[in-house]
């Protein structure tokens, strides 16, 4: 299992489409992935959970992955929060 | 409440109707690809719904509790939709419709009822209603003709029909219990009428008359370089509507004088968000490229919470009478900016007219003017390319309008009769809904009463005056819009050939003499009466 943190970058925060980037590229793996919130642990591949998060630009989410891509599926998902979606930063 | 023992068929049922629902989204997205990117990814994100585990989960735990397989699903995603919809995030509350659609097509499924764009090649689709996607789909299916249950003549799947000539037979009740898989059946798009299980006779006679029309639209195209004009020569301005540079150049090909109409919110489905100037001056060069020298009318973006949702502040209860239209543009300057912006600078190409919508009083027109007049000294300021004299149009879409239309034309360089949202709104009918479908007719003496004074008020200060509705397009509405004195039709591009045939066979004195009648009309079956009179060229004077 491995857990991290990731932090919400991209300006507008984590609205609809950078939720379902990250729904579409948890769902390539395997492995059981979470943000958790407020102690909310969210399944990253169901998109009315991640956009329920409301997650605002600067906010820091925890990421629990656990499964037999789980170092592929973190490398992923850091990624795609690192580089705020492809979004303004 | 279903039984302890019905639970597990009830999660199997459910579970072969998702597994439908997400089969039909995936195949459809596959050939969605290449056509469409835009349909692509609206499809997309109804799969990312419709795949959702928690969801999935949460609407078996539903089931086990005791739930129908229909109501679980419901129920799940009312949860949802309610959570949505009460969203700081305007965008998260704009997902409520894909939500939506989504638990439609699963209900579907589950009814057995599919909605599946596996088509065979030879086939007529009979269904609850169609959205515009789908629409794009069975065009490309080469589907024989569509028959839906739920909306109107001028819904947005029947005005695409008409686009992609596909016969369509809006609002039959019960279409899809009445109508069974592999019947055969006829549909009559000229008339409205569908006949299930013809009998050789009446199928003969259909084919018989099927063969006429394919001769008829093969010798229309003989009319391409004809002119518009009636058989005692006056002459009129044949533009079309359209919703792209492909649409444009279609248009030139059949002869139209360029275009009355360009939706420009078109280009905000395209790109899914209000593009940039320099992308919107793009989109807009494209156009007026294609058309050659001809006028361009641009209209300016005519969103409302029932079209395009993004920006506007909050769920609607009723967005026909909502934020949209000029409302929308003055409450949003910066997008209407940015809109007017590229217009300027498109301008330079060719010959561009600029259009507002759903204007109903004149503070709007001149708060409009003071955002387009600030625009050009800014532009002027920074050495942008543009033309200083655009001119500006109103439609003349609201009962305020037509009853202010004097008071507009003094204003303005031209106006555009907008007669679908004119009907709308004057006679109180949803132009979607069914239920009033037979209430809802441009032909309404009191819809007929407005445009003649828009017409009026427009001769008076001598400016143009065109009619960019369904009207214009309407078999019988061309006699009686020509002796209204409109010079100046607009109508999509399929139909701009058959328009130009009835033009060059209507006489625009007995056109006129009719109207006078007409107008003394006062109900919807007289004015019917007497147009199909004049049709049949034995128009007396007295009235019927």
């Amino acid at each position: 299992m491995i857990e991290s943190t990731v932090v919400v970058r991209n300006r507008a925060g984590l609205h609809t489409r950078p939720a379902a980037m990250v729904v579409k590229v948890a769902s390539q793996f395997a492995s059981d992935i979470y943000l958790v919130r407020d102690g909310f642990n969210i399944n990253a591949k169901s998109i009315i959970g991640v956009m329920t998060l409301a997650a605002e630009q600067g906010c820091e989410l925890g990421l629990l992955i656990e499964g037999s891509d789980e170092s592929e599926a973190h490398a992923a998902v850091v990624d795609l929060f690192a580089t705020g979606f492809g979004e303004q930063l | 409440m279903i039984s302890p023992d019905e639970v597990e068929h009830e999660i199997e049922r459910f579970h072969a109707a998702h597994q439908v629902t997400t089969e039909e989204l995936r195949q459809a997205i596959g050939s969605a690809t290449s056509e469409s990117a835009t349909v692509a990814s609206i499809l997309e994100s109804y799969l990312m719904i419709a795949s959702d585990p928690v969801i999935t989960q949460s609407i078996v735990q539903r089931i086990r509790r005791g739930a129908s397989a229909e109501a679980a699903v419901v129920d799940e995603f009312d949860v949802h939709k309610t959570f949505l919809y009460s969203a700081k995030d305007q965008l998260l509350r704009e997902r409520v419709q894909d939500f939506e659609h989504v638990v439609e097509r699963i209900l579907a499924a589950l009814r057995n009822r599919t909605l599946s764009h596996e088509l065979r090649l030879d086939s007529v689709v009979v269904a609850g209603s169609i959205t515009p996607h789908e629409m794009l789909f069975f065009k490309r299916m080469a589907t024989l003709g569509v028959v839906t249950e739920i909306g109107g003549v001028t819904s947005h799947a029947c005005i695409l029909a008409r686009d992609f000539e596909l016969p369509a037979v809006i609002g039959i009740r019960n279409a899809t219990e009445r109508i069974g898989d592999g019947d055969e059946i006829i549909v009559d798009g000229y008339t409205g009428i569908v006949v299930v299980r013809p009998d050789d006779a009446t199928l003969q006679s259909y084919q018989a008359r099927a063969a006429e029309r394919s001769v008829e639209r093969t010798s229309r195209l003989a009319l391409i370089d004809a002119p518009a004009a009636t058989s005692d020569d006056e002459v009129l301005v044949l533009r079309a509507n359209i919703d792209s540079a492909a649409d444009m150049k279609i248009a030139r090909a059949v002869g139209c004088d360029g275009a009355g109409l360009v939706r420009t919110e078109t280009m905000l489905v395209a790109f899914g968000r209000y593009p940039t100037p320099d992308e919107q001056y793009a989109w807009y060069k494209n156009i007026v490229d294609q058309a050659e020298g001809s006028v361009v009318t641009f209209r300016a973006f005519d969103v409302g919470s029932d079209k395009y949702r993004e920006g506007i502040p909050h769920h609607e209860e009723n967005p026909a009478l909502g934020l949209r239209g000029i409302r929308f543009l003055l409450y949003r300057p910066d997008i209407f900016e940015q809109q007017v912006e590229a217009v300027l600078r498109a301008a330079v190409h060719g010959q561009v007219r600029f259009m507002l919508p759903m204007i109903s009083s004149v503070e709007e027109l001149e708060a409009a003017r003071r955002i387009i007049h600030r625009t050009i000294m800014s532009l002027t300021e920074r050495g942008v390319e543009i033309v200083s004299n655009l001119p500006i149009g109103v439609m003349i879409e609201t009962p305020a309008a037509a009853l202010l239309a004097q008071t507009f034309a003094e204003r303005v360089d031209f106006v555009s009769i907008g007669t679908n949202d004119l009907a709308q709104y004057t006679l109180a009918t949803d132009r979607t809904n069914e239920l009033v479908a037979d209430i809802f007719d441009a032909m309404h003496p009191a819809v007929v009463q407005l445009i003649a004074m828009t017409v009026r008020a427009a001769h008076t200060v001598g400016i143009p005056v065109s009619v960019c509705g369904e009207l214009a397009g309407h078999a019988a509405a061309t006699e009686l819009l020509i002796g209204l004195g409109i010079r100046e039709l607009s109508v999509a591009p399929s139909l701009a050939l058959e328009l130009k045939h009835r033009i060059r066979q209507a006489d625009s004195r007995a056109c006129a003499r009719a109207v006078a009648d007409v107008l003394a009309c006062t109900s919807t079956t007289d004015v019917y009466s007497i147009l199909q009179q004049l049709q049949s060229g034995n128009h007396g004077s007295g009235a019927s």
